[in-house]
């Protein structure tokens, strides 16, 4: 109780640290940008981090100013701020192919654009993606592209072409025209909005703080007007904006970071208050990565496993949520601190790539089908969950088995636990997996095609579903079934992360990225180690007779 | 001998032999999956999931099941998951193999505009015309097993009529003389009768030739095996949608008329998850090509044992579901237990 009462003040003290803000009406304003009606102000952080680098805790800044802001300025004085040096350039070796002076990092908009060599490179890189265009991409070229799209998108709001915030007009649904067209196109609708374009832009121009909020404001407000008439409501865009302000996945990282050190702080010096604490801050974690979770559903109006990224974010939640309904049902509170750091290192490679989990993308046509999505989908990565969370309570107990911590029977009690994860994890991912079949069957024609993915599902499941056969036969022991838990996540980790990033092939491979797989392979080898160690450790004390 | 037999059957049914299927089928299924990066989706659904010794594999799983099913018998009111999840798997593969041997899936390609009612099948076969005989179409699988010239590695068909023999003599890449084409694949063929050879012939895939032997000859076609729908179907017209302002396809959708001499014309729109249901047959679209015209390529299937499919599943989810919730709660919250006190037994 008094855990759940720490977790809900963490909570709310977060919660009054909101400050009041200028342009706060003129965020939401929708702006379309690559197939998708999205708030202003998530479009300018997006330009933000092209500009600046994506930054893991701090919020996106350009030269001192925040994303929106920034953009403004863009539009107000192109010609400052073409020769302004704020685009990053951290690639070394990208500066040196595109000629580029080695020694700096910050460019200007100018400089860059008038570069021979860079354009050359792009030009090059262009031809070789028109001859071979589904070759996936060196990480050098993808870094070269990304550059030049930077620099595209920088041109496109320093002469307003770029600028997508005129909602389409009655009879040309979908056609959303840049703001640059208030200067060619004066029509009945136009001629309102050209006079609050021009006094925000001089407001912005003239450094004028107390002009541009007001000014920023009744510009907002007639394109908010115009947008309803065009059928676009601000509907979620104020969660959005909201989501970005807030950043709730960040919070929730930090809550649960601190929870697992409290725990393990806790363990070391055998102080209950730090146990408490552990539990709490991993609540307040719960909560925050529940609600940002929520955010992000409710912001992209289907359930958040679309992509990889956004199935880490749901994986981890459910593993915390698999470990506070098995911590209550077995009361074992370090459960929930436990599976807190596990949530935690999931949530830094997620926010390592981008603060919200992942940019919004339009679905793909075979995602569109929202029901078995949610469904079929929810399920089988709830499953990863129970096998993530099976993972790390597999790693205390090798950890326990090899250093002989505590008495047998907390050990038999991991093994409880661990036996529980795996059967919770099976059943779901087997639900799952026949849901998937009845998807693809009334989808593509067959309940079961052999399918890359598929199969990788089913072969993952049927190593855990070997373990627990043989756990039933009595060949796997408490040590064992750790070691099985852990050997068999690999299947998992497969059938995850390698049928769609590493082999791409078949009918799920739709969520291609560039994976760098070098920093998985060293993880998996150290684990892997670790695992090799903690046998020995346990075979040797077996063979000196201590039980 | 009686108890050879009897030790056998109890392996058979035993937890160990599960064991051994479950991870055998788990590593063969990653391998696979390997497989089709390095070779294709082709080569994995010829080399492994339709080879003899996958099937085999999966019959082996299925005796497994009702050996354990059998051994328990009669089943405890507290076995109830055992058997619901045990036997509905049995149901599942069952359902599986129902649609395999009884039911179709095929491709119907239409450009735009045209109509058809024939369903090509993912198969190759030869088909043979005898002149005063009915056509006659023999199933091959010259990929797997490839024809070659020798004694024994020849195949060999009899012809309706007696008398005639059809040999298979080679099978592999063949370019028209002279033409600069790319190589097909083709088959080499002669006839036979009594002692005598007559001339051989290149016969390549999607293409028919006339093979004679004296005075004697026979039209020959190395084609997919086609079947007729009780149906026709026309694509009337085909629409892809993108997200505004991008060129990211939303979804496709054709609009079809199917005029079948028993119900009679009717209009139906397919889209990506819509696919059309008629008699018994359903229609998905699988593909587009945008050549000269657009051609929309149709999946047809006919799955007779999909509903044992789907009873199957349900049995499975509902049968795990109670195993383990059942064992939760027969498992006292903290119990001390050695891994020495875990025996194999036979009795669940």
């Amino acid at each position: 109780m008094r855990a759940l009462g720490l977790a809900l003040c963490v909570v709310s003290v977060g919660a009054c640290a909101v400050r009041a803000d200028d342009l706060a009406t003129l965020r939401a304003v929708a702006v379309l940008d690559d197939g998708r009606v999205q708030p202003f102000d998530t479009w300018a952080r997006e330009n933000a981090r092209r500009v600046s680098g994506p930054g893991l805790l701090r919020a996106e800044s350009v030269m001192g100013l925040e994303p929106v802001a920034w953009t403004l300025a863009l539009m107000a004085d192109p010609q400052r701020w073409r020769r302004a040096a704020m685009i990053r350039v951290a690639d070394a070796s990208l500066r040196a192919r595109t000629g580029l002076p080695v020694e700096r990092v910050l460019f200007s908009h100018e400089e860059l654009a008038a570069s021979p060599t860079l354009r050359r490179a792009l030009e090059d890189l262009q031809a070789r993606r028109r001859q071979a265009p589904a070759r996936q991409l060196a990480p050098l070229d993808s870094e070269l592209l990304a550059l030049g799209d930077t620099l595209a998108v920088l041109a496109g709001v320093f002469d307003q072409t770029g600028v997508h915030v005129l909602p389409p007009r009655p009879g040309e649904a979908g056609v959303w025209r840049a703001l640059s067209d208030l200067d060619v196109q004066p029509s009945a609708s136009d001629a309102t909005l050209y006079p609050l374009r021009e006094a925000l832009l001089q407001a912005v121009r003239a450094g004028a703080a107390a002009r541009v909020g007001p000014a920023a404001a009744a510009l907002a407000q007639e394109l908010e007007r115009l947008a309803l008439a065009a059928g676009q409501p601000v509907g979620t865009r104020r969660w959005e904006v909201h989501s970005n302000r807030v950043r709730p996945l960040m919070w929730a990282w930090l809550a649960y970071a601190l929870g697992a050190v409290a725990l393990l702080a806790g363990v070391a010096v055998r102080v209950a208050r730090c146990g408490r604490l552990g539990l709490g801050l991993g609540l307040a974690g719960f909560l925050l990565h529940s609600y940002a979770i929520g955010l992000r559903v409710v912001i992209a109006g289907r359930p958040p496993v679309a992509t990889l990224h956004e199935s880490v974010l749901w994986v981890a939640w459910g593993s915390v949520l698999l470990a506070c309904v098995l911590a209550a049902t077995y009361r074992v509170p370090s459960l929930v601190g436990g599976a807190g750091g596990l949530a935690s290192a999931c949530l830094l490679v997620v926010l390592a790539a981008h603060p919200l989990g992942g940019a919004l993308e339009p679905l793909v046509p075979v995602l569109r089908d929202n029901v078995w999505l949610s469904v079929h989908v929810l399920t089988i990565t709830l499953g990863y969950s129970a096998f993530l969370l099976a993972l790390a309570v597999a790693h205390v107990a090798l950890l326990a088995h090899a250093l002989r911590l505590r008495d047998a029977g907390w050990r038999a009690r991991l093994a409880l636990l661990l036996y529980r994860c795996v059967q919770v994890g099976t059943w779901l991912g087997v639900t799952g997996l026949l849901m998937g079949g009845f998807w693809a069957s009334r989808a593509w024609g067959r309940f079961w095609g052999w399918d890359a993915k598929e199969t990788a599902t089913l072969a993952s499941l049927l190593v855990y579903l070997g373990l627990l056969h043989a756990r039933r036969a009595g060949l796997l022991g408490d040590f064992g079934l750790a070691v099985a838990s852990v050997l068999a996540f690999l299947g998992v980790l497969w059938t995850w992360y390698g049928v769609n990033f590493v082999l791409r092939v078949g009918l799920h491979s739709y969520g291609f990225a560039s994976g760098e797989q070098t920093w998985l392979v060293v993880v998996l080898a150290c684990d892997l180690a670790f695992v090799a160690a903690a046998s020995l450790a346990v075979r040797w004390r077996r063979l000196r007779g201590s039980d | 001998m009686r108890r050879v037999l009897d030790r056998l059957w109890r392996h058979l049914g035993a937890l160990p032999l599960a064991v051994l299927l479950l991870l055998a089928l788990a590593f063969t299924g990653l391998a696979a999956t390997l497989y089709e990066a390095r070779h294709g989706t082709t080569a994995v659904q010829r080399d492994v999931y339709r080879a003899p010794w996958f099937t085999l594999l999966l019959a082996l799983l299925a005796l497994n099941l009702v050996a354990a099913l059998a051994q328990r018998y009669p089943w405890r009111a507290r076995q109830a998951g055992f058997v619901l999840a045990h036997a509905g798997l049995l149901v599942l593969l069952a359902g599986a193999w129902v649609s395999r041997a009884f039911g179709l899936d095929g491709e119907l390609a239409l450009p735009q505009g045209a109509t058809s009612d024939r369903v090509t099948l993912r198969a190759t076969s030869l088909q043979v015309l005898v002149p005063g005989q009915e056509p006659v179409l023999f199933p091959v699988a010259f990929e797997r097993n490839p024809p070659a010239p020798g004694l024994g590695r020849e195949v060999r068909f009899s012809l309706p009529g007696g008398e005639l023999v059809l040999v298979a003599e080679d099978y592999g890449p063949w370019r028209q003389d002279d033409a600069g084409a790319a190589p097909t694949l083709a088959v080499k063929l002669r006839l036979e009768a009594g002692g005598q050879r007559g001339t051989s012939l290149w016969l390549p895939w999607l293409d028919a030739r006339t093979l004679s032997l004296g005075a004697r000859t026979v039209r020959v076609g190395f084609l997919a095996p086609e079947v007729a729908l009780p149906f026709r179907v026309t694509l009337l017209a085909f629409e892809t949608l993108h997200y505004p302002g991008s060129q990211r396809p939303a979804s496709y959708s054709s609009l079809v008329a199917i005029a079948d001499p028993e119900r009679g014309l009717s209009r139906h729109t397919l889209s990506m998850n819509r696919p059309l249901h008629h008699r018994g047959y359903v229609l998905f679209q699988a593909g587009l090509t945008n050549t000269e015209a657009v051609t929309v390529t149709f999946t047809v299937v006919r799955a007779p044992g999909l509903p044992a499919v789907y009873l199957g599943a349900l049995l499975v989810v509902a049968g795990t579901a109670h195993l383990f919730w059942s064992g939760s709660r027969s498992t006292p919250r903290a119990r001390l237990v050695s891994s020495s006190a875990r025996r194999y037994d036979a009795r669940p």
